[in-house]
């Protein structure tokens, strides 16, 4: 499947080097997606709230018979690199027909507009009904070419190409990786009715996973990107499910007495830390993918959960209410030790995230009755406040740390938002005529 | 399944029925061997009133034939005798929880905010339910914990249980078996009222003390 649905990809740029690894794993995810999920009504709306500072300058021209297909890949790149909120996209110029070709650009003219930055390229349409996607990126001052490379797939996979042309160039000049290419996952409700969804990190192409009339929630990606773990009601008490992305199977994780519940992966995506009321109270556990091996992680007489695994696999952080309030707590993952409380301000802190590097993590303060998104530097130990809101909840990271997604209700109404890891930049994301909750931004890349 | 059943106790019924005429046949047969130094005449009146025995026999074991398909008929036509039995005992507990004037009609118990011990008001309510349970032995409940909307969900999920848990901790310290009691917890998932206000809040910080089989089929 890997090597035959995959885009053709090559480099025209001898020097270049090519992402490994990433560039073949992107469809293949996709396509084993679409058969084994059902389309979801209602697409995500994403609308940008405030801007960043310092972003970047860069013109990205309409390609070459782009509009031979209904996908346009240079009005997808911008619209991915305009809510990053990190890039400030210039007028396109006054010269028609637009350069597609290097050796069709007036460099003079766009130095002397200031359009430092050029994207170009042009889509051909090949006898097999696939399209050919050539793009570069040009420094016009330098009249040297930054990236550049030709894409050959099916017309399906265009908003696929275009995303990874965005990531490309969000990587060559901010130096990390773009998250245009990765998904995210999050709860729907209409009526009476609750669905997971899985959908692109720009809202499109939502699909449904599972859908019932019973709640569903905390779903979190593998780091693999190949499984779904979640907790669903559909028995009428709360069970931890698995669910196989490249197949559509699904297992039961977790289904003993009591709540069964937070399912969180640990880095090696082979064991996840759950949370059972089995013994009593709500304590933090760790089970295999497949079930097997279940080991307590944490003793006490209060409520252990929400556990998030650092990165390196060494702690984990998790809410407890073990001093008389619910406050974050940091352990080590292979238990044993005691825990350290983390959080001292307020009287109610959860829901704890690492952050992809593991230097901080993202959490939900309520201050002066209103719950917001936080932010607390494992090092120094500062706190900073990110949003200001009054319901915030679930926040996920972007898998690069840039953007944390999280859900809000607005006019009794669940929406997702973003806001920047510096709490620049915020982003509303609103779905039509439905409820949405309870996201999980997917891992980059995936399906290795 | 129960039909089957009725169905093969009318064929063992019906069987038996034929096996006890070819018997009583054989009796007759065995008689009328015994007696054979008897005179004609005698013969003749013995024989006159063993017809007359066999044929009031046979009406007898007609009769009983029909009675006892008509007994097997009527098994068929009322169904499940045990249903009938046991509706009786049901009906009073029903009406007993369900009486407004008693305090077993009181199923909820409320909670302060991030909160799951059992405010002193309540204590009148979980007693009756207790002392009920104990004297109703086959009854069993479910004990639903929920929270309202606020705050984290899983936090919540983990506070219902906590909720749901202390109910059923109250209900076995007044001697209810704890297999009489299950508990589910719903945290925020399954709000009785709507709004994001203190009154909805309050009326979703709540445990329900569920009958199985009278306030809910499961």
């Amino acid at each position: 499947m890997k090597s035959s649905r995959s885009p053709n990809t090559q480099p025209f740029h001898p020097s270049l080097e090519p992402v490994r690894g990433r560039r073949r794993a992107l469809t293949a995810l996709g396509v084993a997606c679409l058969s084994a999920a059902t389309r979801a009504h209602g697409q995500l709306t994403i609308e940008i709230v405030g801007g960043g500072a310092n972003q970047i300058p860069i013109t990205v021209l309409p390609f070459g018979d782009e509009d031979v297909f209904s996908q346009h890949i240079s009005e997808i790149v911008s619209a991915d690199l305009n809510r990053s909120g990190r890039f400030k996209l210039q007028d396109i110029g006054n010269v028609r027909p637009f350069p597609t070709e290097p050796t069709d650009v007036n460099f003079r003219y766009w130095k002397n507009r200031g359009n430092q930055t050029l994207v170009l390229g042009k889509v051909l349409k090949r006898s097999d009904g696939r399209a050919e996607v050539r793009f570069r990126m040009i420094d016009t001052f330098k009249e040297t070419q930054l990236v550049g490379f030709s894409y050959t797939v099916g017309a399906v996979q265009l908003r696929a190409i275009a995303h990874k042309i965005a990531d490309l160039i969000y990587e060559k000049l901010t130096g990390e990786p773009g998250v245009f290419s990765t998904r995210i996952a999050y709860v729907a409700k209409n009526s009476d009715r609750f669905e997971l969804q899985i959908a692109d990190a720009d809202g499109y192409n939502s699909q449904f996973i599972l859908a019932h009339r019973e709640p569903i929630l905390s779903p979190a990606w593998s780091p693999d990107g190949t499984r779904i773990a979640y907790v669903s009601f559909e028995q009428r008490r709360s069970i931890v499910y698995l669910h196989n992305l490249l197949d559509g199977t699904r297992s039961v994780l977790a289904n003993y007495e009591g709540s069964n519940s937070a399912p969180a992966w640990m880095p090696d995506s082979q064991r996840l830390g759950v949370v059972l009321s089995k013994d009593g109270v709500a304590q933090l556990y760790v089970i295999e993918a497949d079930g097997k091996g279940l080991q307590r992680l944490s003793y006490s007489n209060a409520i252990d959960t929400e556990p998030s695994f650092s990165p390196d696999g060494k702690w984990v952080v998790f809410t407890s209410d073990r001093g008389g309030s619910p406050q974050i707590y940091r352990m080590p993952a292979a238990g044993g030790g005691s825990a350290e409380r983390l959080t001292f301000e307020g009287g109610y802190n959860v829901t704890p995230r690492y952050s992809p590097d593991g230097k901080s993590f993202v959490f939900i303060q309520r201050h002066q009755g209103r719950y917001s998104l936080a932010l607390m530097d494992m090092t120094a130990r500062q706190m900073q406040g990110l949003t200001d809101g009054e319901f915030d909840s679930s926040p996920t990271f972007a898998p690069n740390g840039r953007l944390i997604l999280y859900a809000s209700i607005v006019k009794g109404r669940g929406i997702l938002a973003a806001v920047s890891s510096d709490g620049r930049i915020k982003q509303k994301i609103t779905a039509s005529a439905q409820d949405v909750r309870e996201p999980a931004w997917g891992p980059l890349g995936g399906n290795r | 399944m129960k039909k089957l059943l009725i169905g093969i106790c009318i064929a063992l019924l019906l069987t038996g029925c034929g096996s006890k005429g070819s018997s009583s046949k054989a009796g007759v047969e065995d008689h009328s061997l015994s007696e054979q130094n008897k005179t004609d005449a005698q013969k003749a009146a013995d024989a006159q009133s063993k017809a007359d025995a066999a044929a009031r026999q046979a009406a007898e074991d007609k009769r009983k034939q029909d009675e006892a398909r008509k007994a097997a008929d009527q098994a068929v036509v009322k169904p499940l005798p045990e249903t009938s039995m046991s509706a009786k005992p049901l009906t009073d507990v029903a009406s007993m929880l369900k009486d407004p004037g008693s305090p077993l009609a009181k199923r909820s118990v409320y909670y302060d905010f991030d909160m799951y011990s059992i405010r002193e008001e309540f204590q009148p309510s979980i007693e009756a339910h207790g002392k009920f349970l104990v004297e109703h032995k086959e009854l069993r409940v479910r004990v639903e914990g929920n929270c309202d909307e606020r705050g984290s969900r899983e936090y919540n999920l983990a506070l219902g249980q906590r909720r749901a848990d202390s109910v059923k901790r109250a209900l076995t310290l007044l001697g209810v078996a704890p297999k009489q009691i299950e508990t589910v917890s719903f945290g925020s998932e399954k709000p009785k009222a709507t709004g994001s206000n203190e009154e909805a809040w309050a009326e979703n910080r709540r445990s329900d003390i569920v009958y199985i089989g009278i306030d809910s089929s499961q």
